[in-house]
Parts: C-alpha cells; sequence; structure tokens
C-alpha cells in the first residue's frame, strides 16, 4: 500500500506539472482540493484521466469520485480494490 | 482572471417575469418587442455604465472606432444584444428563426466518428441558437452551462434543447459536472463549452486577440490537449430580425496532434483567438462580453 501511495503521488506530481514538489511535500491525509493541494477543476479532469490511463479505473459517478479525490489515502484504497490494471 | 473582471453568470428575473415574458413572445409580433427595447436602451447604458464602457472601449481601442461612432456602436450591441435575450424567449415561446449553417460537414463528420469531440462557443453572437438549429442524431451533446441560471430558464432550455439530444450540464462549485463531462467523453459524446469565460479554475492562457494581450481560460483547451480530442467551434450571428447565420469551423489541425499537451493547448487558444478576431472584425457588434476583456 505505500509503494501505491508513493507512485501515486509521483504520478500526481508529473501529471499536474506539480515541479517544485517532491512525493514527501503530500501527506496522506492532506485534502487534494481547496486547502490541501490547492487543487481546481482543471486538475480533476487530470486525475481522472491518471486514474483510467494508469489504472483502468473510470470514475463516472460524481458521489463516488468526490469521495475518493479527498487524498492520497481515498485514492490508494480505491485503486488497490478497483484496479484493472 | 480576475473575480472582477469575471461575469458572475447570473440570469436576471423571477420565474413569472419569465413565464409572463414568454406568454407575451405568443401574441406579440417581435418586432414590437424590440421597438418597446429600443426605448429602454438609453436608460440600460445610463444605469449599467461598467457595461456601457467595456463595450465603448472595445470599440475605440480594439476596433479602431472613433467616439462618435463608438457611442452609436454601444447602443447598436446593446441592441443586438437585447434581440438575442428576446430571441431565446421567443424560441421558448415556439417561434421560429430561419437559420443558414455553414459548413455543417464538419459537424456531421466528427459525429460520425466514435470518439467524442469539443465544440467552444463565446458570447459573441446568440451560441444557444445553434443549439436549436443543430441536432445531434448519432452522439449526445452536452453542453456545459453557468450555475448562476435560473430553475425556470433552465427548464425551457432543457424543453426546448432535449428532443436535439442535447443535455445541459450546470458547472457547480463542488466537482460532480466533472466527472459528468468526463464520462461524457469517455463515452464518446460531444462537450459543447463556452471558451471565452473562466468558471471552474482561474488558470488562463494568454493570446493576442484583436491586437492586444487578453486571456481565455485554460479549461476548454486544456481539456482537448488532455484526450487528444477534436475541437469545433461554433458561432450563430444575427443576419436579420428572423434569421440566423451558423459557421461551423474545425480548429484543430494535424500538426497539434503531434504537438506536446501544454504547446497544443496553447496552439488550440491562438488558433481560437485568430478565429474570434476574424469573426469580431465581420461582426464588429455581435460581442457581449460585458466587462473589460482586455487588461
Amino acid at each position: 500500500m505505500e509503494d501505491l501511495k508513493l507512485e501515486l503521488k509521483e504520478r500526481i506530481i508529473d501529471a499536474l506539472h506539480l515541479m517544485d514538489m517532491v512525493p514527501e511535500d503530500i501527506e496522506d491525509d492532506a485534502p487534494l482540493f481547496k486547502e490541501g493541494l490547492g487543487l481546481d477543476s482543471i486538475d480533476a479532469l487530470e486525475l481522472m484521466l491518471l486514474m483510467e490511463k494508469n489504472y483502468g479505473i473510470r470514475l463516472a459517478s460524481p458521489q463516488e469520485g468526490k469521495q475518493v479525490f479527498k487524498s492520497i489515502n481515498t485514492m490508494a484504497e480505491y485503486i488497490k480494490e478497483h484496479r484493472t490494471k | 482572471m480576475s473575480e472582477e473582471r469575471q461575469w458572475s453568470g447570473q440570469t436576471h428575473g423571477t420565474p413569472w417575469m419569465h413565464r409572463a415574458l414568454i406568454a407575451m413572445f405568443k401574441v406579440c409580433p417581435l418586432e414590437l418587442m424590440y421597438l418597446i427595447m429600443a426605448l429602454v436602451i438609453p436608460f440600460y447604458m445610463i444605469f449599467y455604465r461598467p457595461g456601457y464602457l467595456s463595450i465603448y472601449h472595445y470599440l475605440r481601442r480594439r476596433q479602431g472606432w472613433g467616439p462618435v461612432r463608438s457611442f452609436f456602436g454601444c447602443y447598436a450591441n446593446h441592441f443586438l444584444f437585447g434581440t438575442a435575450l428576446m430571441d431565446r424567449f421567443a424560441a421558448y415561446s415556439g417561434r421560429h428563426f430561419r437559420t443558414d449553417m455553414h459548413d455543417f460537414h464538419l459537424f456531421s463528420g466528427l459525429s460520425a466518428q466514435p470518439e467524442g469531440f469539443l465544440m467552444y462557443t463565446s458570447h459573441v453572437g446568440n451560441p444557444e441558437m445553434t443549439g436549436y438549429m443543430l441536432k445531434s442524431e448519432v452522439k449526445r451533446m452536452n453542453v456545459i452551462t453557468f450555475p448562476g441560471e435560473k430553475s425556470s430558464i433552465r427548464a425551457w432550455r432543457e424543453n426546448m434543447l432535449g428532443p436535439n439530444n442535447i443535455r445541459l450540464i450546470s458547472a457547480t462549485e463542488d466537482m460532480s459536472w466533472l466527472f459528468t463531462l468526463n464520462a461524457a467523453l469517455a463515452d464518446g459524446e460531444i462537450v459543447n463549452i463556452h471558451a471565452d469565460r473562466s468558471f471552474g479554475s482561474p488558470k488562463t492562457l494568454e493570446v493576442n486577440l484583436l491586437g492586444a494581450q487578453a486571456h481565455l481560460p485554460l479549461g476548454p483547451f486544456s481539456l482537448a490537449a488532455m484526450r487528444n480530442l477534436p475541437v469545433l467551434a461554433s458561432f450563430s450571428l444575427k443576419a436579420g430580425i428572423r434569421r440566423y447565420n451558423i459557421f461551423i469551423y474545425r480548429l484543430d489541425t494535424p500538426e497539434m496532434a503531434a504537438m506536446g499537451r501544454e504547446e497544443r493547448q496553447q496552439a488550440l487558444a491562438d488558433a481560437y483567438a485568430r478565429l474570434l478576431d476574424d469573426v469580431l472584425h465581420r461582426h464588429p457588434l455581435q460581442w457581449y462580453n460585458f466587462y473589460e476583456f482586455w487588461n
């Protein structure tokens, strides 16, 4: 699980061009949007694409999606259970 | 794009006012409604100074018109904007407009492909009329709308656009609409989005528009570059009392497909700015961004 979280952080940094950040800067339970990493709607679409391309997960339900994108912890747990790649 | 430079996306009036307006359009000739509006516009220009001034500055600085021509141009712009709003209500009441569609094959060609595509509109002309005339037989079209729209207006729009296989997606404060949008594109549907105003993200791309630096929202261009999607742009321009010309353009090029993501989104924004430039030179009075668009 820790390996998956690290991989996820690296992929997020790469996809969102957070060049001044390293994986250690992202806390596992910190909110990804607004007060946490401060991501916005364009970043959310990037994360959806990241989930689709790298883990074969398509998030279509808004309710479920909002829960998944709460933090690195919630994303990693969801990927672990639902990944097809 | 700073908040004070953005339009709030609110529609004005109460549901009963909208219903009354639609009822009026069922019985009153459109010409009579235009005439009444023509008398009201000077008051609107006096009491809504920011809107008036932004158009005056646009005509003076960006179109290079003289002061007197710009002043009367402001009146004509406000009048045309009023007719665009009235035509929407007239359409809700069942009135029909003559529409000449140019290059529809670009739309039908992409619709026949399995992948989805984006369609950019802007606050030039009356983009809503495109939705009434452009029936999407093969793919569903998803139109991203501002969240400030009144429910009564939204209900009328859904009523009008639904039979044309068009779904409205409201860009709400939370992220829910993004999942719907993402699923639509993944399913190969069409997403129609304004490419001249920000919502959801303050990030912008810098372009040259009418000889000066302007900012277009990053979202629509990033979305296209992210998924490497084809992009169309459409303009619905008023050509007479009951007449519109709808122009469709293909924005992406084979060269863009070979570019990296960031380069491609900038190339798309530049191409869109060039297209806006051309349309605004030909139809300078149908520019309806009533705030200081240029810094």
